[in-house]
């Protein structure tokens, strides 16, 4: 009751005020312009509600990826806002809505005159036009700003590339410590330039330097050599491990990094080595991918296809096809493909075991190589190792993983069920056709007779539909089943081969760290260059040979 | 009898000769669709044993000389490994150096060219060396 008497003390107040103000037509168009132009303004700044038919399209776009563009979603907002609300509420939006337009319409026929004659329309014109003039310059300024400073950045990528590959070439060719071209980036650029400068000033140094400083010098050009080859040279090298498992990298980096924060030169020169543990780990996992190779795991299924082969799929004695039996036999064919296809899949999770191992066997030659070369310079004063590299194939599947996967249309085809439609047909003909009903109460035996060879025949071309479509997919599978198992063998064999090599580096590592030990012992721990003997050299010269040969051998 | 009595007497053999016609033509299409179905069937059924019966045997050739020719090198670098073994266990320069000879000796060469070439010439039907 407080209510009504409320809304209806605004009505009349309202009515004396309109009458007080003695506003013409023109003044009310206005009015209701505004008023108009408020509520497109509202309609437009919001945003759909949780209504029903908003939570369908959301769940519409959701399933389907459509997106309403803007317009649309105006729409539902407008519908939406029309639709809900209270009474009083609806009253205030259409009655501001109608008078509005009628308002406009009377403007626009009568009043452009009139808003022309007046300077303030103008000084409001021309003072947004100026904002949106103003405000597409700076868009089209600022584009044009963004697109300089990302062509000025290509360009200075490309010069910074370019003196990346500058400074790798100098590291190879003036430094000797060998460095993939792309080793050199953002990260390490300004530690690269100041080693650079640094190596090449000691061995200026060394070279004009007498026998007793010269000995320091050299450990001094090794140790920053060293720091190089761990921060920067190695590093680039296990890119593609770091790839295929971080958490191995990481952990190889692990006591390189705490030795070079530490600057233990020596403790770095030692971190190459797996321990024991690991070394036994390593061929037992060797051992154990092997083994699973060995067991021939395809050869069962390729066995259980001889007995697929002898299924039979007649009868009669013999005499016709059954339609049943063939779907039987495509569906144990299907079986069959299926378990090797997973047997492939199986292969595909060892061939990223095994390439984890043979790159990070490679890695650790790469490493072994170095030092052994380091070792090599300082004793004999000589300047090789620029070109040691790293092999990096691995063993690749000749098929996808999708190439394998089949789509097996119509392999459970039979004829079960299909004919009866024939019969029912006859039933709703006869319901639904008043002349055929007629002709079949006074043709009993013809209209049945004609079904009854109508349903058998049904019957038999269903039958024939389904044997074509279990001959296609028998077709399919047969068609696709050589050229799995062939790369079924093609991994095989090149696994067998990635674990010989595994197997080969990780043992020859052991043994050039045999030879390697007692000679870094003597130079780097006892200081002592001169209780190196010519046999240790040739030693270590000859274990590198043959472990270089053996860590660059690829598949 | 009268007119339409006397027509529809003489139309009603014609229309059902018609009818028997027709359901022999339906007849004889059926046969003729089952004929080929059952063709066809025989043609997928021996192609099919043929490719399945050439896929087994060329598996089985392919482990065979997989079996063979990693199992020889198997057999050969685990001597040079229990070599390299002992002679790091025992400190011979000499001794670890040969082994490491002998590993690199066999290692370096790769059987999968070997391999690829086996294959093609198991492909290749007109190999007389492979026409049993």
């Amino acid at each position: 009751m407080k209510k009504f008497l409320l809304y209806l003390a605004v009505i009349v107040a309202a009515i004396i005020l309109i009458c007080k103000l003695d506003w013409g037509i023109m003044q009310w168009s206005i009015l209701f312009s505004i008023l108009l132009g408020v509520r497109a303004v509202k309609l437009a700044l919001m945003s759909p509600g949780d209504t029903l038919d908003n939570k369908i399209l959301n769940g519409i776009s959701h399933l389907t990826g459509y997106q309403m563009s803007w317009w649309e979603e105006r729409q539902l907002v407008a519908v939406e806002d029309y639709t809900t609300g209270s009474v009083k509420g609806l009253i205030y939006k259409w009655g501001v809505t109608i008078l509005g337009v009628l308002s406009l319409v009377y403007l626009i026929f009568h009043g452009i005159g009139w808003l022309f004659s007046q300077p303030i329309f103008w000084i409001v014109v021309g003072s947004v036009a100026g904002v949106v003039l103003l405000v597409f310059l700076c868009i089209k300024l600022r584009k044009r700003a963004i697109e300089k400073a990302a062509e000025e950045a290509e360009k200075r990528e490309i010069e910074f590339v370019s003196s990346c590959n500058n400074l790798v070439d100098e590291f190879v060719n003036a430094a000797n410590i060998p460095m993939p071209v792309g080793a050199i980036s953002h990260d390490n650029v300004d530690f690269c330039a100041s080693a650079l400068e640094e190596i090449k000033s000691t061995m200026s140094e060394l070279q004009g330097s007498g026998a007793d400083n010269a000995v320091a010098l050299k450990k001094k050009l090794a140790d920053k050599k060293l720091e190089v080859f761990y921060k920067v040279s190695l590093p680039a090298q296990s890119k593609e491990l770091y790839e295929i498992n971080p958490i191995q990298v990481n952990l190889i980096f692990k006591p390189i990094n705490e030795a070079i924060a530490s600057s233990d030169f020596n403790k770095l020169r030692l971190s190459m080595n797996e321990n024991d543990n690991a070394y036994n780990n390593l061929f037992r996992t060797l051992d154990r991918q092997k083994a699973l190779l060995d067991d021939n795991t395809m050869a069962p299924h390729l066995d259980e296809l001889n007995k697929y082969k002898d299924m039979d799929t007649t009868t009669l004695g013999g005499l016709v096809t059954s339609s049943s039996k063939l779907a039987d036999k495509a569906r144990v064919l299907k079986r069959i493909y299926e378990a090797a296809k997973s047997e492939y899949e199986e292969l595909a999770n060892t061939r990223n075991l095994v390439n984890c191992l043979l790159e990070k066997q490679r890695i650790a030659a790469y490493e072994s190589l170095y030092l052994g070369v380091e070792l090599v310079n300082i004793i004999r004063d000589n300047a090789g190792g620029r070109g040691l590299s790293k092999a990096d194939d691995v063993v690749e599947m000749h098929l996808n993983l999708n190439d394998v996967n089949l789509e097996y249309a119509g392999v459970d085809s039979d004829i079960k069920g299909l004919a009866f439609s024939s019969v029912s047909n006859l039933f709703d003909r006869m319901s639904s056709d008043d002349r055929f009903y007629n002709y079949a109460v006074e043709n009993p035996k013809e209209v049945l007779g004609n079904q009854a060879l109508e349903f058998i025949g049904q019957a038999i071309r269903d039958r024939n539909d389904a044997i074509e479509s279990n001959n296609n997919a028998i077709e399919q599978i047969v068609n696709k089943l050589p050229e799995m198992v062939d790369a079924y063998s093609a991994g095989q064999a090149q696994l067998l081969r990635a674990i010989e090599i595994v197997r080969s580096i990780a043992k020859a590592n052991r043994g050039f760290d045999k030879i390697y030990r007692p000679i870094y012992e003597k130079v780097f721990v006892q200081d002592d260059l001169s209780s190196v003997t010519m046999a240790d050299v040739q030693a270590l010269v000859g274990a590198m040979k043959e472990f270089n040969a053996i860590s660059k051998t690829t598949l | 009898m009268n007119d339409e009595e006397m027509i529809s007497e003489e139309v009603a053999p014609v229309e059902g000769n018609n009818q028997v016609f027709g359901l022999m033509h339906s007849a004889a299409n059926l046969y003729s669709q089952c004929m080929q179905v059952e063709a066809r069937t025989e043609q997928v059924r021996a192609w099919s044993e043929a490719k399945i019966t050439e896929t087994v045997a060329k598996y089985r050739s392919c482990q065979d000389f997989l079996n063979f020719t990693f199992g020889e090198r198997d057999r050969a670098l685990s001597k040079h490994y229990d070599l390299l073994d002992k002679a790091v266990a025992d400190g011979d320069r000499e001794l670890i150096i040969a082994a490491l000879k002998g590993i690199s000796g066999i290692v370096t060469s790769s059987p999968l060219s070997d391999f690829d070439s086996f294959v093609q010439l198991y492909n290749d039907t007109n190999q007389p060396l492979l026409d049993f």
